[in-house]
């Protein structure tokens, strides 16, 4: 027995589900999707939680992270009622209730994402000006900025605030699901995910677009590259030729992505597209940054520019802090989310 | 038997349609040998000017006295041909109308040699028929130029005011104190904003200035008889009590003892057994007695000297040509019990919802509680599930969905925070309707789509009310829904009407609303000739659609008494009086009344048939033990010969 509960839908609609309540259960949306399976039908069933306010089973529902967002069924909606805008808002809704303590719902506030954004980029400001060093300007050497140590204990740190907060997020997810009876798929299933669905992305390329799958591969090979890169810089203690070589070809897969996003966004045109909230404007800024001032680094280091050098090595080190804070909290969280609910949405 | 007949037999091609497998020229051959045959012809277009040129000179050159046209089917030309040879002098009945190409060359295209006998049976037949058969005259009834409308609803005044306007004289029988019917007590009534009594009003305008219109209110038809053209009818009108307006009608009221469900509110509040003008624009505008309730305590009528309790009551004479039955329908009322209704007050049904909204000021108030969540429950005494032979509405009230979806878009307009819940089997919110819906669902209704074998649950606890449902939008899911309120969205059921339908003997369809004759090709017309049937009387409709059939009605009726004379077809049922036992089997088979026992002269009591009434169905006929009764133009005689011309080889 539940209880019907109004409260969740007008909440939900404030993240961008604004059409939802005229569906009228037709179902259309459903048999369109290229990615429905037997036994996990959405969008239908995931907006009739909703609507009724069914909390444990719409996050209990591992299909709320099965979906790609194409856009089918919002543009063959007899209704208009955007049923992919739907998905994409209780996915956000869902980061905000996964996180602990629903601390993730400030990135969703109109004054306290940027707000929180401000406070980080200050912290991380503020951390180099306690930890840098006076900086060598008649030669670029960004170690005279910041100790290899303190670059070294830093990332060490920032990483295992990462972790810990992915990992407890996605504890929460998993209490969720397994509270709606859905168990995860062995070891087996999780090789087969890691395999398939996040280094390939499988599901993806059942999607219409392809240039969506392809720029997405983009991306995200883009931030592996770039980590693998900057792990190769990490173990040796310096800038070997290979972190180099992989991280300009990350760089470049990433600013590819992420342009090929901006533009659509800005766009507007795909129903992907046609509503984004502050998160996904400062995702991709972010992105950009990180990867704008990573190349800007490179040039003046190769060049010599002592200023240009510093200066963009600091906005690159804020910007990844920022990027890599939010992570748990933000849409960059579905990197942790799609690949759990993916397993644990396996039959085995 | 038969005199020696000169028939002209005349086989159409249908240029090609019929000579494309019916072989015309060996099918005139073979008729032109048939006795009494005079002549037989081929032609490519016979409806043609040329070709109906060419029947009417052979009819009056061979001095041909019966035709046959052997072509399409008679709903095409019959009419055409009757004309043609009636211009040539002869009567129109001496025509027969050989259907070759429907029944044989566009049903037997794949054997042509086959059809070609066949084409060749039918104009034997045809042959065989006009042998036996006899001029006839049409028969004509006088007409009095009136009708009469029973139920001053918006079905019968609409009816009233068409039938005015046509310069018909109407009068207009309302059992109730007010006309008005079921409209005038509704609220706002979709599809917009206009309240019902709003709707009756811009009728009544109109209406009442008009003096060919008279509108008996209180008053019941006690008797029709007559026939088509000529009813005689009495109606009996019991007095209204009062003279005139009291000038403190409220303190009148106050002093009445009597207390019963005040049925214009439907039931939701109480009144005394002074019922006075119940809505704006109330015909007529002075109160009346209940004397159904009233103990005649007289009380009142010390109050005001306008009340009279010992008028009596009238009868009136009316003469009419047509009778248009307007009578309505009955909100459904739930049983003691069903779904909590009536031991629960936070039950209501729709119409008493629609009141209890109309009294509301700024907030949505059920006695002293503001009302924050409403359960609307679908299809409540409508499409029943028979359990048992207990008898079930299982039918669809078509305007339920529609009236409670326009409710819910007013009512999410008029206060704020209000949560509605929809408990649906079907949503049936057809045509323009489904705007509505539509506009229900954006304006955040959830709709919960329940099974009918598992219909949801009330359950009244305290000040708790909850009503309990599987969705089965989702897996069955148990929701349980908190509520202020629960609504039952009721149906229509036919008026009980048990005297009238004694006295009319309207037919009576399987869900109790009276049958139309046909219901596509005659919706509002009647077995019983000159009785038409308008609005939801007929089964459920909305106002639009009562409407729609009550100018039907009203065109249909007109049609039939503004000349003032009316022509029937011959094809009546014609007793021998001579053969006839009086078996009485024919007046008991007669689905129209048309048969009576009647004294002939030298022979006794006898069956008549009254031509007026009688539809020539022949169910008399067949009924007969003594083969008495023969249908004009289709007699036993003529039957049996068909049969055998078409039978030989």
């Amino acid at each position: 027995m539940t209880e019907v509960n109004p409260i969740l839908i007008e909440e939900i609609k404030r993240y961008g589900a604004f059409d939802v309540t005229a569906c009228y259960s037709c179902g259309v949306c459903t048999a369109i999707c290229p990615l429905v399976e037997e036994g996990r039908e959405f969008p239908r069933r995931m907006i009739r939680y909703a609507l009724l306010g069914i909390r444990r089973k719409l996050f209990g529902s591992p299909e709320l992270w099965l979906c790609y967002y194409c856009g089918e069924c919002t543009s063959s909606c007899p209704r208009q009622a955007d049923p992919g805008g739907f998905m994409m808002a209780a996915r956000r809704y869902a980061i905000a209730e996964y996180s602990f303590g629903r601390i993730a719902k400030i990135f969703y506030s109109k004054i306290g994402a940027p707000l929180t954004f401000i406070v980080l980029t200050l912290i991380a400001g503020l951390l180099m000006i306690l930890f840098g060093g006076n900086p060598n300007m008649s030669s670029a050497d960004i170690f005279s900025l910041l100790s290899r140590e303190t670059i070294h204990h830093a990332g060490i740190a920032v990483g295992i605030i990462v972790l810990l907060g992915a990992l407890v997020n996605l504890a929460m997810m998993y209490r969720h699901l397994s509270q709606n009876s859905v168990k995860v798929g062995g070891l087996s299933g999780l090789i087969r995910v890691l395999i398939k669905e996040v280094a390939y992305q499988g599901r993806y390329v059942k999607c219409e677009s392809r240039s969506r799958f392809l720029t997405h591969m983009s991306l995200f090979w883009g931030f592996l590259l770039l980590f693998l890169a900057s792990g190769v810089n990490f173990v040796s203690g310096t800038r070997s030729p290979i972190a180099i070589v992989i991280g300009f070809v990350g760089g470049i897969f990433l600013l590819v992505g992420g342009i090929y996003f901006v533009a659509k966004r800005a766009e507007r045109r795909e129903p992907f597209a046609s509503y984004s909230d502050f998160m996904d404007w400062a995702f991709l800024a972010l992105i950009l940054l990180v990867g704008v001032t990573g190349f800007l680094l490179d040039f003046a280091l190769v060049t010599n520019l002592p200023l240009m050098a510093y200066t963009m090595f600091s906005m690159h080190l804020i910007a990844a802090f920022d990027l890599l804070i939010a992570a748990p909290f933000t849409k960059f969280a579905h990197a942790v989310y799609r690949p759990l609910a993916l397993w644990m949405s396996e039959r085995v | 038997m038969s005199p020696n007949r000169r028939i002209g037999v005349y086989v159409c091609w249908c240029g090609g349609n019929i000579s494309d497998v019916v072989d015309v020229k060996k099918v005139v051959e073979v008729i032109s040998k048939e006795s009494d045959v005079v002549v037989a012809k081929d032609f490519m277009f016979m409806c043609s000017d040329a070709g109906q040129r060419m029947i009417e000179e052979d009819v009056k050159e061979k001095k041909l006295d019966a035709v046959v046209v052997a072509s399409c089917s008679p709903k095409l030309h019959e009419l055409t041909f009757r004309g043609a040879v009636t211009r040539a002098g002869l009567n129109p009945y001496m025509y027969y109308h050989a259907n070759i190409r429907e029944q044989v060359s566009w049903a037997h295209g794949n054997d042509p040699a086959e059809a070609t006998r066949k084409a060749i049976r039918h104009i034997r037949a045809g042959v065989a028929y006009l042998r036996h058969a006899e001029p006839l005259k049409k028969i004509e009834v006088k007409a009095a130029r009136s009708v009469l409308i029973i139920g001053g609803g918006v079905a019968g005044l609409r009816s009233a005011l068409d039938l005015s306007r046509m310069g018909l004289n109407v009068y207009l029988v309302e059992r109730e104190p007010f006309v008005g019917g079921n409209t005038a007590k509704l609220w706002e009534v979709y599809p917009y904003k206009r309240k019902g009594w709003e709707v009756i009003d811009s009728i009544l305008k109109d209406l009442l200035g008009r003096d060919n219109v008279a509108i008996y209110t209180n008053a019941e038809v006690r008797s029709v008889s007559g026939y088509l053209g000529n009813f005689e009818v009495k109606v009996e009108i019991k007095p209204r009590g009062f003279r005139g307006r009291c000038e403190d009608l409220e303190r009148v009221v106050s002093v009445c003892p009597i207390k019963v469900p005040n049925e214009y509110d439907f039931g939701l509040t109480n009144r005394c057994a002074i019922i006075a003008p119940p809505y704006p624009g109330a015909y007529p505008e002075i109160p009346s007695i209940d004397w159904k309730n009233c103990v005649k305590c007289r009380k009142c009528a010390e109050v005001c000297d306008q009340i009279e309790l010992d008028d009596e009551v009238q009868t009136v004479r009316l003469k009419v040509g047509a009778i248009v039955v307007a009578t309505g329908f009955r909100p459904y009322e739930p049983r003691q019990g069903e779904y909590k209704y009536g031991s629960s007050e936070r039950v209501l049904t729709l119409p008493q919802f629609m009141k209890l909204v109309e009294r509301s000021g700024g907030e949505l108030k059920l006695g002293n509680r503001t009302i924050r969540t409403v359960v609307f429950i679908y299809c409540v005494g409508s499409r029943q599930v028979p359990s048992g032979d207990e008898k079930v509405n299982s039918y669809c009230s078509r305007y339920c969905c529609n009236a409670v979806m326009n409710l819910s878009v007013r009512i999410l307009d008029r206060f704020n925070g209000l949560k509605l819940y929809h408990l649906f089997r079907d949503i049936r919110t057809y045509g323009k309707h489904e705007l509505m819906y539509e506009e229900a669902c954006k304006k955040g209704v959830i709709f919960i789509k329940y099974d009918e074998n598992q219909p949801p649950e009330v359950l009244v606890s305290g000040k708790r009310t909850i009503v309990r449902v599987r969705d089965l939008l989702t897996e069955r899911e148990e929701l349980e829904i908190p509520s202020d309120l629960v609504v039952l969205v009721t149906g229509m059921e036919p008026t009980p009407n048990e005297k009238l339908n004694e006295i009319l003997k309207l037919p009576i369809g399987k869900d109790g609303f009276y049958q139309e004759m046909h219901p596509k090709l005659k919706p509002v017309e009647t077995t019983l000739a000159g009785m038409f049937i308008a609005g939801a009387c007929q089964g459920p409709k909305d106002i639009r659609e009562s409407v729609l059939s009550s100018s039907a009605a009203a065109a249909k009726a007109a049609t039939l008494v503004l000349p003032g004379r009316i022509e029937l077809e011959p094809f009546t049922a014609l007793v021998d009086p001579e053969r006839c036992n009086l078996s009485k089997r024919c007046v008991d088979e007669c689905p129209y009344g048309a048969i009576q026992i009647r004294r002939y002269e030298g022979l006794g009591e006898k069956a008549w048939v009254n031509e007026v009434l009688c539809k020539g169905c022949g169910a008399c006929v067949a009924a007969c033990p003594n083969g008495a009764i023969n249908i004009r133009g289709l007699t036993n005689v003529q039957i049996e010969e068909m049969i055998r011309a078409a039978g030989r080889e």
